[in-house]
């Protein structure tokens, strides 16, 4: 007898589950949230269901893409996975790969970030969709999107084209209770078939290419016009005052909302689980039969503006719905309840407004993230804003947890990945160009830097930029969840991969002053920033690399190093360490004093590490490490 | 409705181990037979920030709870908790970590208003006797399980408890679960 396996996981577990069991044997990505989960999880599975799959965390975006697209291209079954700003680096391979097509079925999961919580922008990877001319799926929950993740093989080997599957956030990172499915796929054998018109067109190939994938969309239109369990009406009638087209969570937030109310049964629903190719005759046999239609979707208005006849049509692009930020479950009700009531029904919005009140008289203060106690990138951005001079230099940064050195006043830009040394180098030419020497000290991560680096670094020492960077190198990705990177030679199916060395890419960028240094030595490593700082305005200097050298505390899972104690005879009150240090640690004892002089501080046992950075961040040497931990 | 049977929201701080109490949570409702949908902070916001877990067990769509509609609120810090208030439907329940069991007045008036049940216990001062404090999120489930707030009985999550996580840490996550069990009953 067989039993049903129920297991309550997280999304990304489910589309990685998806993923196997739809008989996906390449899979690579890189890490970025809310996406970071997936790929991990791909080999696990595989391995606990005895099949054989190639996962890789690939060092960047497009480079995943392109892997994952030559094994479709030799016939297997690949996933190319991603956030949603990842798409944006592989949007070169993704343009050219829908007019090229594809042999085995290719799914790129690409994760968005209505919110956005952690990511630049709050881009709708639907248009992506859009624009590059393939088929899109919008899950509202995990298990529907292991099912997308099945019907996208199916349609992208039918048609011969790559397919997104877009979960956003809380599809991403909801816990589900799902039943496993069997793996019952097949596995072709690699096999090129070589067709240089195809794999290798040339412009005049690539317009016939073109030609045929607009007569694919139309092919696909037609199948996805048909109802499918993902395009589905509710609730159907003939007329009335409201229909409502919804899509992806939103369309979750509302059934589950009007089942509460008790009035499901009354609001016919057109579910949108593929909004692209634009099923236009479901759309318009729908919308033909209400006074009006309200749409439901995010984090734009893609199937509110591919509706033709828009006169009796309502949602984010009217102001009936919030045109940015997440649609959380209040936030919907409350934007669409009135045209509930227009049409009729009854519906309430609970009153929030006492508690409002009781939360605004305690009088709450945004907790915004910092870095974890003991983090080497703490002591590095103090020492880098003592060496530089404050707001003298100008700081670019760049996208991992030192973002946060925003909080030390360490960061003043935060483009995209690589951007922390190309705005460096592009703030000095700009000066330059005025005949002034403008100190630039870029900060990036090492991770970062592999995935977006080189080409920037490259490109500085090319073109005569006197920039430092300063390359803060913990030995993995860890605001994504410690992914091994080619630095630490780790690879995702757990095989040792070639470790690859900062320095060593970064001598072959052309960089002569390149220094390794733990900035947990506070006066070796300003000393070698000062060094950095006067080769990089000697007459015969250039780019000057250093390494912050310390492991992820988190990680390491760093062992205790001193024993500390503080002398607060010695404190003035100046709180440079609450403010210029801002460890979680170290707690202001009576913020309130009436003379600042009076102010204290102490350590949080429960969270100090006992790293003794702190030291260095005291002009009064309040901070004291006594006597050195011996293990 | 009868096939739904709770909606949570966990509140702390990063570090207080909220999305890893809502993994207990669920393997804990998964043993029982019963469906979850929910839905888990990661990423920046897990760096020392405010961090909430969504929980929901039976027969829902949406994985996050809307405000105004969560059934019990469990705060592992008090502040996130105040945080939180208004998720708190009328009637629900709140269990809070606060130091010496104190709340703000005017929170307490809001709980008072609303009928909301609510335990404060200190359970910082608990896990912090023998520095475990990585541990107070077992402590705060023992607490709410005892309390009957949980759609399964503390037996059956203590057995979810000692076979979770590292074995490292077992020892601690057992020992705060069974101090959260006595809180439990000392308030009740």
């Amino acid at each position: 007898m067989t039993h049903k396996r129920i297991e309550t996981l997280l999304g990304n577990l489910v589309l990685a589950r998806g993923l196997v069991e739809a008989g996906c044997q390449v899979a690579c990505s890189y890490p970025g949230t809310p996406s970071s989960e997936i790929l991990p999880a791909v080999p696990r599975f595989a391995r606990m269901e005895g099949v054989n799959v190639y996962a890789e965390w690939s060092v960047n975006e497009k480079v995943a893409f392109d892997n994952a697209l030559a094994a479709s291209w030799a016939g297997k079954r690949s996933a190319a996975v991603m956030k949603q700003v990842g798409l944006n680096v592989a949007a070169d391979s993704l343009m050219s790969a829908a007019y090229m097509g594809l042999k085995g079925g290719m799914v790129i999961i690409c994760a968005d970030d209505p919110g956005p919580h952690s990511s630049q922008t709050e881009q709708d990877t639907r248009w992506f969709a859009h624009f590059a001319k393939v088929p899109v799926y919008d899950p509202s929950d995990p298990d529907e999107g292991r099912d997308m993740i099945a019907a996208g093989y199916e349609l992208s080997e039918k048609y011969e084209i790559p397919v997104i599957v877009r979960p956003a956030i809380r599809v991403c990172h909801a816990v589900q209770s799902i039943e496993f499915h069997e793996v019952t796929a097949e596995y072709p054998p690699a096999n090129f078939v070589r067709d240089t018109g195809r794999w290798a067109a040339t412009p005049r190939f690539r317009r016939v290419l073109h030609k045929e994938l607009n007569a694919k969309l139309e092919a696909m239109a037609l199948e996805l016009a048909e109802a499918t369990p993902f395009n589905r009406t509710e609730n159907l009638a003939d007329r009335g005052p409201l229909g409502v087209i919804a899509a992806g969570v939103p369309y979750a937030n509302l059934v589950e909302w009007l089942d509460e109310l008790g009035i499901r049964e009354q609001v016919p629903v057109l579910k949108l689980g593929v909004p692209f190719p634009f099923p236009r005759a479901l759309v318009e046999d729908f919308a033909g039969r209400y006074g009006r239609i309200l749409v439901l979707e995010e984090p734009d208005a893609l199937i509110e503006t591919l509706i033709p006849d828009r006169t009796q049509v309502v949602g984010r692009r009217t102001g009936h719905v919030p045109d940015y930020g997440e649609l959380t479950p209040e936030r919907q009700a409350e934007a669409i309840a009135p045209l509930f009531v227009e049409a009729g029904l009854e519906v309430q919005v609970p009153d929030l407004s006492s508690a409002e009140q009781a939360m605004d008289a305690v009088g709450l203060t945004v907790r915004p993230p910092t870095l974890c106690p003991g983090c080497g990138h703490r002591a590095a951005f103090h020492a880098i804003r003592k060496v530089f001079k404050g707001r003298k230099s100008i700081y670019t940064s760049d996208i991992g947890c030192y973002t946060l050195g925003t909080n030390l006043e360490a960061v003043d830009t935060c483009l995209d990945m690589g951007a922390g040394i190309t705005l460096a180098s592009g703030f000095w030419q700009a000066y330059n160009l005025d005949g002034k020497h403008q100190p630039a000290v870029g900060t990036m991560g090492d991770s970062t830097f592999y995935h977006a680096g080189p080409a920037g670094l490259l490109n500085a020492v090319y073109n005569n930029a006197r920039i430092v960077l300063v390359l803060l190198d913990n030995d993995i990705t860890a605001m994504t969840g410690m992914q091994p990177t080619p630095g630490t030679g780790g690879t995702a199916s757990g095989v040792p991969g070639v470790k690859i060395p900062l320095e060593r890419v970064v001598a072959g960028c052309g960089v002569d002053f390149i220094e390794i240094v733990d900035p947990y030595d506070h006066d070796a490593f300003t000393g070698i920033l000062r060094e950095a700082d006067a080769y990089c305005r000697a007459d015969d200097g250039g780019v000057a690399v250093v390494i912050a050298r310390h492991p992820c505390v988190l990680h390491s899972r760093q062992k205790p190093m001193w024993r500390m104690e503080l002398d607060l005879d010695l404190c003035n009150g100046c709180y440079l360490c609450v403010s210029h240090f801002e460890c979680p640690a170290i707690v202001p004892t009576n913020p309130d004093a009436e003379r600042k002089k009076e102010r204290r501080v102490h350590i949080d046992k429960s969270l100090c590490v006992e790293c003794a950075t702190c030291v260095a961040s005291c002009p009064k040497g309040v901070f004291m490490a006594v006597e050195e931990i011996q293990r | 409705m009868s096939d739904r049977f709770g909606q949570y929201l966990i509140a702390g701080v990063g570090g207080q181990g909220v999305v890893t109490a809502a993994s207990v949570l669920s393997r804990g409702a998964t043993n029982a037979g019963l469906k979850v949908l929910g839905s888990e902070t990661h990423g920046m916001s897990q760096r020392g920030g405010s961090v909430v877990s969504h929980w929901k067990v039976g027969e829902f769509s949406a994985p996050l709870v809307r405000k105004g509609a969560a059934d019990c609120l469990l705060a592992f810090n008090h502040v996130e908790g105040y945080r939180n208030l208004d998720f708190i439907r009328p009637g629900g329940r709140a269990l809070l970590n606060a130091p010496d069991r104190q709340l703000r007045p005017e929170i307490e008036a809001f709980f008072d208003q609303h009928a909301v049940e609510t335990v404060v216990v200190d359970g910082l001062a608990v896990v912090a006797t023998r520095r475990f404090y990585k541990s107070l999120n077992q402590l705060m489930l023992a607490c709410a399980a005892e309390l009957g707030w949980l759609p399964f009985g503390t037996d059956d999550l203590a057995e979810v408890v000692r076979g979770f996580g590292k074995p490292q840490f077992r020892e601690a996550n057992v020992w705060a679960f069974e101090q959260g069990v006595e809180l439990a009953r000392e308030v009740s």
